[in-house]
């Protein structure tokens, strides 16, 4: 079993979350700078960092933590007005703590200065230090919760001798959450009062994560002549009604319309006398301050549980683990005769397929989380470079591989630099060419098929396609006048070395990045479309697989062996006729509905030495909107591969993209189907041009 | 039963134990003239509990009597504050003090 999880490096695991959500919040609160649910939420979380800090030990971060909290705290009071300026400083802040936890030792005091020095003279306090707060952040949040109940009265002359009650109860509150009730029943009539004696008692129900002693420390000064009495309340078991309903065999209407019914128990034993109305106050007070205690602890447990990602690849193997094994079952199942058996195999097969699903699902996230870290790249970026940029994004809900979209950030952050920078131009410019000053990026995410499109769009100046061969010959990618089209001329831009940028900034255009994009999506198993009108502005379409763990596959022979083709590749699959068969030779071309299809025989392209079989059929497959037919000698049926990837020895070989273990234990080899498409086209330029 | 004409009160300022005494011959002057007492407490800037018990055993006096005595707007200010901190409002007479004059 994994070790016990470092405390610290949870902390850090939610500060992150915590991190996220500040950003996200304060760029909607400069958007929306009244909405008071926004500023609470920066408050809340500002107060849960500043707490947890100090508990973990980060005093240099809480107590940084408590200036800009307090700022927010003015905001939320409406003592403050939220600024573009404020904002600015926050934002900084927020990266300051970030520091602060992250990387204690990296943290410069001088730059914690500099922004508390901003902050006092936004918010127009007197300077602000950074000691840390320990007292006042280190008792909060930290400890068990406990209830207590607290009976209390005062000796009848304690009023003269100067002690105030009023102020007992108040300390008592500042203690947690308390309800309190006040007994009456010893107050006689006006007649007999005595009116300095003092006949009141109290009740109170405190929920606070104090110790006892806090409540005794109260009482300090009266407690030598006075009446006291603290119970620890314990959780109640739960009643009858409340069993029958989690049971379903009832539900809360019905309870409740029986419970009406039912004659109170308070006002029965009021009404035999055996107690006092006072009493029953008192005992309800407490019924429903524990009540809602229990709700809100109810509302903490019902939050999600944090798992090791660790942990869901484990589960993730053995399941794939187990699709292999469920593979060779069926395969034995099915040589054999016996019913029950493939019965048993079905059901397996299709409990190990919800499985997989399942399981697959729990490590799908939804894109939203890395759409928003986003914003703030292009806020700080189009400031920098003094644009006017929006970040607009769409299908945030669209869900990815956990892995695949921590392995896309850093791609995706240079496709939209690369876009800011080169793309949307100065506000000037843009007037200039009859486009609103302010420039548009949209980011968006949509499913199709097994495949994730992911594309970045701007409304910039376009890529200029005579710029990109200019700049492709003088590198000598490109024989000078080479025929292209333009989104061939597009891809070009992803090759190494390559930047049509006249000027350096520091943003791009040291060359570096496109390859590096295309580096990445490679090994995601993705393809980057590039399209792009000149002037109107350019779009950059990232296809992505699903997942990088499983997939469905259909399982072919070429001669003795077999290969498995990703099923969401294969469009059909046709019979090549004997016919067909001769008059393709040396042209290979398959006319499917009208349409002129290259294929490839991949008899000759595995050089396996056997005559052609006599029902050869061809699996057509594609990839965006390219077409290639593949020749192969049997179509065995569909099958669930557990991809493992091929080792560093193999990893130039191309028309595979990895390998699996079939039921019989043997090994199958993975078509790479974008590859043998790009071969199959190749071939039949060639042939074109022969 | 004849009913006698609403006789108010008023309590303004210190309304504190040191005025305890004053305040608890006054309820009880107006709570035998008449059947129907109303306390305006709209002036009180100061108060303690003594202040809160006295209005307790008038209200007690006057439900034992079958009389009525009422406050003529709902607690507020310094006086609401005192009678939130002792709980008022989960005890029996929450309608006293935050009702007033429901007639």
């Amino acid at each position: 079993m994994a070790n016990a999880p470092d405390p610290i490096e949870t902390f850090r695991t939610e500060a992150r979350e915590l991190f996220e959500l500040l950003e996200t919040t304060l760029l909607d609160i400069e958007a929306n700078p009244t909405n008071k649910e926004l500023i609470d939420s920066a408050f809340r979380a500002l107060h849960t960092i500043k707490g947890s800090g100090a508990m973990f030990g980060f005093d240099a971060a809480s107590g940084f933590t408590h200036h800009v909290e307090n700022a927010f705290d003015m905001l939320r009071k409406g003592q403050l007005a939220v600024s573009h300026e404020l904002i600015e400083i926050a934002l900084a802040a927020r990266d300051h703590i970030r520091t602060l936890i992250e990387e204690p030792d990296a943290a410069s005091p001088s730059e914690g200065e500099a922004i508390l020095a901003q902050l006092a003279a936004v918010i127009g306090a007197p300077p602000l230090s950074l000691v840390p707060q320990q007292t006042q952040a280190k008792a909060e949040e930290a400890k068990e919760l406990h209830t207590f109940r607290i009976h209390f009265r005062l000796a009848r002359e304690a009023l003269s001798m100067g002690a105030n009650p009023l102020l007992l109860l108040k300390e008592l509150q500042e203690l947690g959450t308390c309800t309190t009730v006040t007994v009456t029943d010893q107050v006689p009539p006006l007649e007999e009062l005595d009116p300095c004696g003092c006949y009141l008692g109290w009740d109170c129900i405190l929920t606070t994560d104090q110790p006892a002693s806090a409540i005794d420390d109260v009482f300090m000064f009266v407690i030598d002549d006075m009446e006291l009495k603290v119970d620890v309340v314990e959780p109640e078991p739960k009643r009858l009604g409340e069993i029958l309903m989690d049971r379903h065999e009832l539900n809360a209407k019905e309870l409740d319309t029986a419970l009406d019914q039912q004659p109170k128990l308070g006002s029965m034993l009021v009404d035999k006398g055996l107690i006092s109305p006072d009493t029953v106050a008192v005992a309800l007070a407490e019924q429903n301050h524990i009540k809602k205690e229990a709700e809100k602890t109810a509302k903490a447990d019902s939050a999600d549980i944090r798992v090791p990602a660790k942990r869901l690849d484990d589960l993730m193997d053995q399941v794939g683990e187990l699709v292999i094994a469920q593979a060779r079952l069926r395969q034995l199942a099915n040589s054999g005769n016996d019913v029950h058996l493939k019965s048993l195999v079905e059901e397996i097969e299709r409990l190990s397929a919800e499985l997989r699903d399942t399981t697959m699902g729990i490590r799908m996230v939804p894109i939203g989380s890395l759409f928003s870290r986003f914003r703030r790249l292009v806020r700080d970026l189009s400031r920098e470079l003094g644009k006017e940029i929006v970040l607009t994004t769409s299908g945030e809900e669209t869900e990815l591989d956990k892995t695949v979209i921590e392995r896309l950030h850093d791609p995706l952050v240079h496709l939209i630099r690369n876009s800011l920078d080169h793309g949307v131009g100065t506000p000037d410019e843009r007037e200039a060419s009859g486009k609103p000053r302010q420039g548009n990026i949209h980011l968006s995410a949509i499913h199709s098929g097994a495949q994730v499109l992911i594309s970045i769009k701007d409304d910039g100046r376009g890529i200029d396609p005579a710029r990109v061969r200019a700049k492709a010959e003088e590198n000598g990618l490109i024989q000078p006048g080479a025929e292209l089209s333009d989104s061939e001329l597009y891809q070009l831009i992803l090759l190494p070395g390559f930047s049509t940028a006249a000027k350096i900034t520091s943003v791009s255009g040291r060359g570096v990045g496109m390859d590096v994009v295309k580096r990445a999506i490679d090994s995601l198993r993705g393809t980057i479309d590039i399209s792009s009108t000149l002037g109107k502005g350019s779009e950059m379409t990232l296809r992505l697989p699903l997942t990088l763990a499983i997939i469905d596959g259909m399982l072919i022979r070429v001669g003795e062996g077999r290969y498995v083709i990703p099923l969401s590749a294969v469009e059909e699959c046709v019979a090549l006729s004997a016919e067909d068969d001769l008059r393709a030779t040396g042209r290979d071309f398959l006319n499917i509905r009208d349409e002129v299809v290259p294929f490839i025989r991949l008899k000759t392209l595995f050089k396996v030495d056997a005559p052609p079989e006599e029902f050869q059929r061809v699996v057509i497959v594609s990839a965006g909107d390219m077409r290639v037919g593949l020749v192969v000698d049997q179509i065995i049926g569909d099958y669930q591969t557990v991809i493992k990837s091929l080792s560093k020895i193999h990893s130039s070989v191309q028309t595979f993209s990895g390998a699996t273990i079939l039921g019989d234990g043997t090994v199958a080899l993975i078509l790479d189907v974008p590859r043998l498409i790009e071969l199959g086209q190749d071939s039949e330029t060639q042939k074109k041009a022969s | 039963m004849t009913s006698t004409p609403t006789v108010v009160i008023g309590f303004s300022g210190e309304t504190t134990i040191r005025q305890a005494n004053d305040i608890a011959e006054r309820l009880k002057h107006a709570l035998a003239s008449s059947d129907r007492v109303e306390v305006d407490c709209s002036g009180v800037t100061e108060t303690d509990i003594t202040f809160i018990q006295m209005m307790v055993a008038a209200h007690k006096s006057a439900l034992a009597a079958g009389k009525v005595i009422e406050l003529s707007a709902p607690a507020r200010g310094p006086l609401l504050e005192a009678v939130t901190l002792c709980g008022a409002e989960n005890g029996p007479r929450s309608h006293f003090w935050f009702e007033g004059r429901t007639s």
